[in-house]
């Protein structure tokens, strides 16, 4: 799986560099979307199809937001303390730390409301965290546990990390990740904005 | 926005209401892994046409990296604490419906 992720990221970049003609950047944003929306629908009807999964999430009950607690604490603690070893200031860290993976958002925020540096670098970490995310998850789900598996994707993992998870995981952790993608996902547009004006 | 959650909220209503066979559970497979691979092409060729992200890699590139970094590995740590507290014994087991998995790859 990992393979087959860095391959298609490889041959993506090749194709956009040499092959791509000018002036096809706008349909590539077309074509996302149109995969993701695919993508998931076909994850959605996987999910919804797992009746098992849901009823289990039921009696879980508040256990289930453990996960992005967790996810979310572990994320600006660890963005934070690369930002001392950086020499960047905590509230710069600490605002690209709380984009978990969503560089498209993050990086706008920070570009609009802060500066275009910070803005650059929140979506180069956002999009580095994804990219590790995808590398990442199939060695976590089989070496360490299905929720460790869930961990890396932050925001992505109730869209574009989610298949992932999804096949290499169990209905349940995919359950859990759409549950931890969304709460975190919600919380991007709050913390970003709110730890930049630390 | 809206329409991605559009999309997921249709799928899983439709699956909720007619769960899929194997056979048509693993053609679902192959539609989402085509889709995967066409999401991950087209996000490197977003990369690798910007020649100013290109150009610029190597300067804040490394500092994302580390960011990036250290942040994935607080994630995984916490959860992963978390959970070994809540359930010694089990956060790796594995269960019958991963042999699904087995059976895709």
């Amino acid at each position: 799986m990992t393979w087959f992720v860095l391959i298609a990221i490889v041959v993506g970049v090749v194709f956009g560099k040499w092959v791509m003609p000018a002036g096809w950047e706008a349909h590539l944003d077309v074509i996302t979307s149109a995969a993701l929306c695919i993508m998931l629908f076909g994850v959605g009807i996987d999910i919804g199809s797992q009746r098992e999964a849901w009823s289990r999430l039921w009696k879980m009950g508040l256990k289930v937001f453990l996960v992005p607690l967790m996810v979310c604490i572990g994320s600006l603690g660890g963005a934070a303390l690369a930002g001392i070893a950086l020499g960047m200031p905590f509230n710069e860290s600490a605002a690209i730390g709380a984009g978990f993976g969503w560089y498209s958002l993050s990086g706008v925020l920070l570009a609009k409301i802060y500066s275009v540096e910070i803005g650059a670098l929140a979506f180069l970490t956002n999009v580095s965290r994804e990219l590790m995310a995808f590398l990442l998850i199939p060695l976590l789900a089989a070496r360490v546990g299905k929720m460790a598996a869930v961990a890396p994707g932050g925001a992505t993992t109730m869209d574009t990390t989610l298949p992932l998870i999804a096949r290499v995981t169990d209905p349940d952790t995919a359950v859990i990740a759409l549950v931890n993608g969304t709460v975190l996902s919600s919380l991007v547009p709050l913390l970003v904005p709110l730890f930049i004006n630390i | 926005m809206g329409v991605i959650f559009i999309s997921l909220g249709l799928g899983v209503a439709l699956g909720f209401l007619r769960p899929l066979s194997v056979s048509q559970s693993k053609m679902m497979f192959r539609v989402t892994m085509a889709g995967l691979f066409l999401l991950l092409v087209v996000m490197g060729a977003q990369l690798g046409v910007n020649q100013e992200v290109l150009n610029n890699l190597g300067k804040i590139g490394f500092k994302a990296v580390v960011l990036a970094g250290f942040a994935v590995a607080g994630s995984i740590l916490a959860v992963h604490i978390l959970f070994r507290w809540l359930d010694p014994k089990g956060s790796g087991k594995k269960t019958a419906s991963e042999n699904r998995e087995n059976l895709c790859q």
